[in-house]
């Protein structure tokens, strides 16, 4: 082969790798500018059910019904930079909830969650987890109903205790066998919520 | 043609099956098999990707310079997942949400590298298709009846519901990455032993 063969072999190579990774980019972004904005409302849509829930609000999983409940019923309670401090919830049996936002550390990366605290700041109106990647099955297990409904009612600061304990106490929480990390995160997303409660809401009210 | 897929087909479910014959996407084969649901998807997702990475590449073949042809085949497979990721993002956001690093997990799997190397840079888009898919088929049942064992004995459940009541202990260890392992293994032991038994052994 020739030397000059070759240099067009190279010239068409790199061409062709360039022509193709543009095709193929191409269709992708245009297929995410198009989903763009279904993906922004999804996010903003599954968020708003997450503090509905954890104000224990029912809500008929629509798009249209949730935007309602929660215009009606939900204020952001902003800082001066305009991100959310709370979420001022009027709930279904009139009294006031507040809704925080939470993380921990978890096994495998960041949990990030709600926690919805009744007006004296102790009681555990709801919790819910809207960011997780905890393993499918242990700690996953975590956003399951019977793990975060076991929390409505309860008083601040919690403890665990071993799954099945089915615990009545009202500082006590069942934890996640084989998945002690996940659950000691949720342990302090909580703790830390109802710790830091007053001093995030208190500075809420005097604005 | 159509008795080269149907052989096609056989093989990539039987005898050259991809996970218990060939031993490749053993990566998401141990982590996605512990809940029933998130294997269905998996599989899902795997089988359009390698259907349809296969036929593209197939379609290319005749253009791809050899040199690079490892680089076109992921780009190829890449763009695929990540259309896959989108769509699922945009009108499936609960199932996007519980794949979450699934989904990405697709681009490093084997089959679907291996395929594009060995079949398809060789045969004709249709036959590439074919083999893809069945590719994928193999793959999934596989997955499917080690993760049916897996949440069975692991959580008590089946696709979520509860079917071995409180009496049941919870084997832990089949929800965690070493029971992926073992039953694997096992699986591997039974259909090796009992059904694809190698003629040269057996005389």
């Amino acid at each position: 082969m020739t030397g000059k063969s070759k240099t067009k072999q190279r010239i068409f190579t790199i061409f062709f790798m360039f022509t193709v990774s543009a095709f193929f980019i191409g269709i992708l972004s245009f297929v995410y500018l198009f989903t763009k904005s279904t993906v922004v409302r999804n996010e903003s849509l599954f968020l708003k059910k997450s503090v509905l829930y954890t104000a224990q609000i029912e809500v008929i999983d629509s798009p249209v019904e949730i935007e309602r409940v929660y215009k009606e019923k939900v204020e952001e309670i902003k800082d001066a930079d305009g991100n959310i401090q709370y979420y001022s919830v009027v709930a279904d049996d009139g009294a006031t909830v507040a809704v925080f936002q939470s993380s921990g550390q978890g096994l495998w990366g960041v949990i990030k969650g709600h926690v919805g605290l009744k007006s004296d700041l102790e009681t555990i109106a709801g919790i819910d987890f809207t960011v997780q990647t905890e393993t499918p099955g242990l700690g996953a297990r975590i956003t399951e109903q019977w793990f975060k409904e076991q929390f409505r009612g309860k008083k601040g600061e919690l403890k665990r205790v071993p799954e099945g304990t089915k615990s009545g106490n009202e500082d006590e929480f069942d934890a996640i066998t084989g998945a002690t990390v996940t659950s000691k995160a949720v342990e302090s997303m909580i703790n830390k919520t109802v710790k830091n409660a007053p001093a995030v809401a208190g500075k809420g009210v005097e604005q | 043609m159509t008795s080269k897929a149907g052989k096609i087909t056989l093989a990539n479910l039987g005898r050259e099956n991809p996970v218990f014959a060939q031993i490749l996407g053993i990566c998401s084969t141990l982590a996605v098999t512990n809940v029933l649901e998130n294997t269905a998807v998996m599989c899902a997702g795997l089988i359009f990707t390698t259907a349809l990475s296969n036929t593209t590449v197939s379609i290319l073949r005749k253009w791809i310079p050899s040199r690079i042809r490892m680089m076109v085949s992921t780009l190829i497979i890449a763009f695929y997942v990540i259309l896959v990721d989108i769509v699922l993002k945009a009108y499936l956001p609960d199932i996007s949400r519980q794949l979450g690093a699934y989904i990405g997990l697709i681009i490093t799997n084997c089959i679907i590298m291996g395929r594009a190397e060995a079949f398809a840079l060789n045969n004709k888009p249709g036959l590439s298709f074919v083999d893809g898919l069945t590719s994928g088929l193999g793959y999934g049942y596989v997955l499917l009846i080690i993760a049916f064992f897996r949440e069975l004995l692991g959580s008590g459940t089946i696709w979520g519901f509860t079917v071995l009541g409180d009496w049941w202990v919870k084997w832990s260890i089949m929800v965690m990455a070493p029971g992926a392992f073992f039953m694997l293994a096992v699986f591997i032991w039974i259909v090796k032993g009992l059904i694809l038994v190698d003629p040269e052994v057996k005389k």
